[in-house]
């Protein structure tokens, strides 16, 4: 029987601010329908709105983690995406937004450390290291730049969160969590 | 050569070629799902073009690169430094939004960091 409830997602979303919210594939028609999505929401359109623009790269960033790092992997247009989720919570005086998707256990490791020292950075160093990831050659096979993490931490100036579900012996889902405060601008 | 054009997309930068002037015009924003696919076709063309030894100038108005085409851009530019290295002639037009802080820090970054000449316009 199905007692899945459309209410009791409703309920949840309303009492978190989820202003927006998307489960699926992140296929590059995904991107820009999210992005067209976000720009008429907040009104957004790359001038201005310093704040906004932090929220749609930390968006836009964490969308395309899904893509490239999902464990869960569908194709599209035969391209192979990934599949998770991604919400932007708005509250008054600050923006948060998650992405949450699958991951093989093997990773997490390296990726926990990867976070925490990127989280322990000041702002100086954080840039240093941006500069010298963006200036290092690509790991091979990699297509993502290896500087996602570290723009959605300059961009966010708060630390990343992540939460680990383990799922069973091979799986865990992670949430990364992004908090950008309202400025007064 | 064949001539270089690529309209912009939602996600991808508006890419136009003047062979006379040998001026390369890049616009508009990029976060395609995969900039490499995007980027790697300009790369083999601008090798391609200054393998001839001709002069180019880069003019970049960008309004928002996601962080693969940071560096993607960054990489293309690279190839552009080197040539400058080894006697070539370029340059960079780097165009910013007045109160763009992060468009303009990048490009004063290029500046800092390239022997090529980089202006800075604001508009």
């Amino acid at each position: 029987m199905n007692t899945y409830r459309l209410f009791e997602h409703y309920k949840m979303m309303e009492e978190q601010n989820i202003v927006l919210s998307f489960k699926g594939e992140i296929s590059n028609n995904t991107l820009i329908s999210l992005a067209e999505m976000f720009k008429r929401m907040f009104a957004f359109s790359y001038n201005g709105q310093k704040t906004v623009k932090k929220v749609f790269s930390i968006f836009i960033e964490l969308a395309q983690n899904i893509y490239l790092y999902s464990a869960k992997r569908a194709v599209v247009d035969n391209k192979e995406v990934g599949v998770g989720i991604i919400v932007i919570e708005k509250s008054n005086n600050f923006y948060r937004i998650k992405s949450g998707n699958m991951i093989a256990n093997t990773v997490i490791a390296p990726l926990v450390d990867k976070i925490s020292h990127i989280n322990s950075l000041e702002k100086d160093k954080l840039k240093d290291l941006y500069n010298q990831q963006l200036k290092s050659p690509r790991e091979k096979g990699k297509t993502g730049g290896g500087v996602g993490l570290i723009t959605i931490v300059r961009k966010s100036g708060n630390p990343l969160g992540v939460i680990l579900d383990t799922i069973d012996t091979d799986q865990t889902f992670i949430e990364l969590s992004a908090k950008v405060d309202e400025e007064d601008n | 050569m064949k001539p270089l054009k690529t309209d912009a997309t939602e996600n991808t930068l508006r890419i136009a070629f003047d062979a006379e002037k040998g001026v390369l015009e890049m616009e508009g924003v990029s976060y395609p799902e995969n900039a490499m696919d995007f980027f790697n076709p300009l790369d083999t063309w601008l090798r391609n073009y200054i393998s001839e030894g001709r002069a180019v100038t880069l003019n970049l108005k960008v309004g928002y690169l996601n962080s693969s085409s940071t560096k993607c851009l960054l990489d293309f530019i690279q190839t552009l430094e080197e040539y400058h290295e080894k006697g070539g002639k370029a340059n960079i037009v780097w165009y910013y939004e007045k109160d763009d802080e992060d468009i303009q820090e990048m490009g004063e970054d290029l500046a800092e960091d390239l022997t090529l000449p980089v202006e800075l316009i604001p508009y």
